[in-house]
């Protein structure tokens, strides 16, 4: 076999340029074997491997040899013929490299970084390693080429929205750095701060190199406005993940649900990392808080985020039906963000016809106790003429101005009726569910309208006050002869 | 009201045609009850013999009270047993998109009757009635609301009431500031009825001629840390130019540390110069405790269109705690406590002693076995100046399908009351179902069965027991743009 080492050292050349497609960060695949070429078998012909690749060494030469240049060999008399056809178009992958950078700036030779160290020419011929590029570039962490420092990355690399011809599949099998390994790397303060750039760079090459925005935006509802997130290319393949959003230690607390509004107020950048004004609708049904005003609506371009379930929150527990009327007092607000004023009405407007709801059942036997003592306000919900009154008045119970036996319905204290007067005044409300004001003037008023002269007026009585705001009612008792005008 | 009920009508009508969304419940209810009442009777003195306990009873075995030297004696004997089902039906209609963002309309009212005609039942008179009927403008500062609306603060009409007029309000989200007032024609205490309306006069007393002027203002702020409310609230008779009321009030809420809350309110009644009613109530909530302790002034409100503020209504102040427990992911202990004593009413008399001190505790057992299963165990006792109770009673909640729940209660009670001989014992056990096929219909039913007895050593004694039979359907419609949720959160891989 004759040898035409002129030919035939640039389609070696060539071939060996293309072990120099690399596309990851990962020991390349043997470009020779892919192509079909033996670097091994040629060994003895070339020389130099810019014979065949003479792009790596001249500026606007070819980096692969043409077909015809293989052809002067394999012809088809002399050697077989080949179908190999050199590579169009750019160089594939994600690698930032300059072979003729390579070749005029450095003392590096090809077999550097194509060739295990020691081994014969073109015996073993490979693609790049990255260890290889690392023990120059930062000597000694050869084995750490994941985890170096944020500026070494665009020495090598590209962002990967730049790269060419990566797939899903090329990019699920890149190398994960440790850092992501921690638990809760995918906590803001984590990978968040990971993510901002050195020198002149708005997002950390780390995290271009191997990410576009859509693996952000999978999470981040505040996409569109951090500054990190844009840095990032929008093209490009999107690295499966499968994190899921995790609550926040804060979120566990259990004064949380009165304490976010307050937080979020403060800080609404907190919450607008995962969630959206939707968000906050899932709980506030009524008229969103300021603090939930201040985060993004859902809409394309960002993630949908979070979707909280309304859940009851911890103040709900069975007594609350007795204590929530302060607190909606001081913050109706806070009660229009799950209930629509029907819920109020359901139980401060009762329905004659409903069983069972704000009361437990047997509350009508139940119910004198209560009412004498107003654990809760009665007249909150229930008129004392038109409930009280009305239904005692069915029942036979009210005394209808005739004071039936001077306190005969009051027969479990003897002679209750010359002292009532404490009862009258600790439980005056369930008196007037029976008796109605003339019932008590008969006695308690003047002798000018009638009455027998018993003064009711007790401790606290200002009758001054109460004259100056309604002195008809004074006159009701002491006709026109009121004290106080005298 | 007719000129009110009008107006809305006209509104109900007319805006349906101009709304893009709107939502409509519809709602009735119905319950057969039954109570046996008493009947005052009366008999010469002369006709009385003593009884086994030494007082004296009627010929036929009435215990019965005697004035002295008078010429009759009363007594009240058992009536005849009164039965009603009271029947409602409701609806609750939203409308907005008008074009005008932020404005929409809304009115809730209902229809009561009684099947059986005697209107027996409380409050189901009058046939019809607006409980809230408005037009309201809202943008991110302002909400303005005009027809009946509710005032919601703690001034209310008696917690929570409504006025026939204006209410608005202003936001200043830095610092979170409302500012707002109201205006109109008041309603009656706790009811939705002008105080004008015979319901409220069942006894034909004192009943004003006209409506009362109703003027409120309030401020609220939300400062992080803080929630605060003031508010005052004047009602004026028209026809006087009188006060009828006049009151001030504040709530506060404040978080000072993580799990930590304090919840205050009082108000002051400026036209009798006193206190009100006021509470404090510390809470301290962590996953899987619950606590609270605080204290509470009581004194009921009457306004100056009764004589019963001149009988000087004594206040009562008391302290009060409850502790929730969750000992097991499947069962939660709670308790619940207060004790209360009344001010020195100046009134007492070695004639009757009359106690001036209560308290009511109960505890409650939670337990739930399976996911789906509730079982919950309460006892309670109050012991309070008037009246009394103590029982214990039980559940069993079973959630047999989501659209599902069935649930069985029991339990006893007895009643005795301090300032009537009457000794009332009460068994009962019930039933309900709630049934929600889809979000846009509910039913429910409840059967209670109760047995009463009335412990008096008199023929005024006598058991009573009776069915009590409940159901009631809810019907949601809305416009289909609006049957909205949101979107779910877009995780990795479902892209």
């Amino acid at each position: 076999m004759r040898l035409r080492s002129a030919p035939l050292a640039g389609v070696i050349t060539t071939l060996l340029a293309a072990v120099l497609v690399v596309t990851g960060p990962e020991p390349l695949p043997q470009a020779a074997a892919a192509d079909g070429f033996d670097h091994r078998e040629h060994r003895e012909l070339f020389v130099s491997c810019a014979t065949c690749h003479a792009g790596i060494e001249a500026e606007g030469a070819a980096i692969f040899p043409t077909a015809a240049q293989c052809a002067t060999c394999h012809d088809g008399i002399e050697e077989q013929r080949t179908d190999w056809t050199p590579r169009r178009g750019p160089r594939q992958g994600n690698l930032a490299f300059d072979h003729l950078e390579h070749a005029t700036d450095t003392a590096a030779t090809c077999a550097d970084c194509h060739a295990e160290a020691g081994s014969r020419w073109m015996q073993e011929i490979r693609g790049p390693q990255a260890a290889q590029c690392i023990d120059c570039h930062d000597p000694g962490r050869g084995a750490d080429h994941v985890n170096l420092a944020d500026s070494s990355c665009a020495t090598c690399h590209v962002p990967l929205s730049e790269a060419r011809g990566m797939t899903v599949e090329g990019v699920s099998g890149f190398e994960v750095p440790r850092s992501h390994d921690d638990a809760n790397y995918q906590q803001a303060t984590a990978h968040g701060e990971a993510s901002h750039g050195v020198n002149d760079q708005t997002v950390a090459a780390s995290c271009a190199t191997c990410h576009v925005q859509q693996t952000c935006l999978s999470c981040h509802v505040d996409g569109p406005e951090t500054a990190e997130i844009q840095a990032l290319g929008t093209s490009g393949p999107v690295m499966p993940l499968t994190r899921t959003l995790q609550e926040p230690a804060t979120h566990e607390a259990g004064d949380f649900e009165f304490a976010h509004g307050a937080a979020a107020t403060r800080n609404p950048a907190s919450c607008q990392t995962c969630h959206t004004q939707e968000s906050c609708a899932a709980c506030h049904a009524e008229v969103l808080p300021r603090a939930a005003r201040q985060l993004y609506p859902a809409g394309p371009g960002r993630a949908a985020g979070a979707e909280p379930e309304a859940t009851l929150p911890s103040s709900h527990v069975a007594d609350w039906n007795d204590d929530h009327g302060v607190m909606a007092s001081a913050n109706m607000q806070s009660c229009t963000s799950c209930h629509v004023r029907q819920t109020c009405l359901t139980c401060h407007v009762p329905d004659p016809a409903k069983a069972g709801s704000y009361h437990p059942a047997s509350y009508q036997v139940r119910h004198p106790a209560e009412a004498y003592s107003r654990s809760s306000t009665c007249a909150d919900c229930h008129n004392p003429g038109q409930f009280c009154q009305s239904c005692h008045e069915s029942a036979g119970l009210v005394a209808t101005r005739t004071l039936i036996g001077e306190g005969g319905y009051h027969d479990g204290k003897q002679q209750f009726f010359v002292g009532h007067g404490q009862a009258a005044r600790q439980s005056l409300e369930s008196c007037v569910s029976c008796h109605v004001e003339s019932d008590c003037l008969t006695c308690h008023s003047t002798a000018a309208v009638g009455g027998r002269g018993f003064s009711p007026h007790g401790p606290g009585f200002d009758a001054e006050l109460m004259y100056r705001k309604n002195p008809t009612m004074c006159s009701a008792c002491h006709g026109m002869s009121v004290p106080i005008q005298r | 009201m007719c000129r009110l009920a009008a107006g809305a009508l006209v509104v109900l009508c007319v805006a349906p045609l101009g709304a893009q969304s709107w939502q409509l419940r519809l709602g009735a209810n119905v319950q057969r009850v039954s109570y046996r009442a008493v009947v005052a009777d009366s008999v010469l003195s002369a006709e009385t013999a003593p009884g086994t306990n030494g007082g004296p009873v009627s010929p036929d075995g009435f215990a019965v009270s005697c004035f002295t030297a008078a010429e009759y004696c009363y007594f009240f004997r058992p009536g005849s047993e009164q039965s009603g089902v009271p029947t409602s039906g409701s609806f609750d209609l939203s409308m907005w998109g008008f074009g005008v963002p932020g404005l929409r309309v809304r009115a809730n009212g209902r229809v009561l009757t009684d099947l059986t005609g005697d209107r027996l039942w409380p409050g189901t008179s009058p046939a019809t009635r607006l409980l809230e009927g408005y037009a309201e403008y809202m943008n991110e500062a302002l909400t303005v609301r005009l027809g009946r609306v509710l005032d919601e603060g703690r001034l209310g009409n008696s917690g929570l009431g409504a006025v026939d007029g204006i209410r608005a309000s202003w936001r200043f989200d830095d610092p979170g500031i409302e500012v707002g007032g109201y205006g109109g024609w008041g309603l009656a205490r706790g009811t939705i009825l002008a105080v004008t309306s015979p319901a409220v006069n069942p006894l034909l007393d004192f009943q004003p001629r006209n409506r009362q002027q109703v003027f409120g203002a309030f401020a609220a702020g939300h400062f992080g840390m803080v929630d605060a409310t003031l508010e005052y609230r004047r009602e004026i008779d028209p026809e006087t130019d009188y006060f009828v009321a006049e009151r001030a009030g504040g709530s506060v809420a404040l978080s000072p540390l993580p799990g930590l809350r304090l919840v205050s309110g009082m108000d002051y009644d400026l036209a009798q110069g006193h206190l009100g009613s006021g509470e404090a109530t510390l809470r301290y909530a962590q996953p899987g405790i619950i606590a609270t302790f605080g204290g509470r002034f009581y004194r009921p409100f009457f306004d100056l269109w009764t004589v019963w503020g001149a009988f000087s209504p004594a206040p009562y102040r008391g302290v009060h705690g409850s502790l929730s427990i969750d000992v097991t992911p499947w069962l939660q202990l709670r308790g619940r406590g207060e004790w209360f004593r009344y001010d020195d009413t100046e009134t007492s008399t070695p004639n009757v002693s009359i106690k001036d001190e209560g308290r009511r505790l109960g505890f409650t057992a939670m337990t739930r076995p399976r996911s789906d299963v509730t079982v919950e165990g309460s006892a309670h006792a109050e012991f309070v100046p008037g009246a009394s109770t103590r029982g214990v009673d039980g559940r069993v909640s079973w959630q047999a399908r989501e659209a599902l729940r069935l649930q069985l209660e029991g339990g006893t009670l007895e009643r005795p009351l301090e300032l009537r001989f009457q000794d009332a014992g009460l068994r009962w056990l019930g039933a309900a179902v709630d049934y929600a096929p889809t979000a846009t219909w509910r039913l429910g039913v409840t059967v209670d069965r109760y047995w009463e007895s009335r412990d008096r050593p008199d023929a005024a004694g006598f058991d009573w027991n009776q069915w009590r039979v409940g159901a009631r359907i809810s019907l949601l419609l809305r416009s289909e743009p609006d049957v909205w949720t949101l979107p779910p959160a877009r995780r990795e891989g479902e892209r």
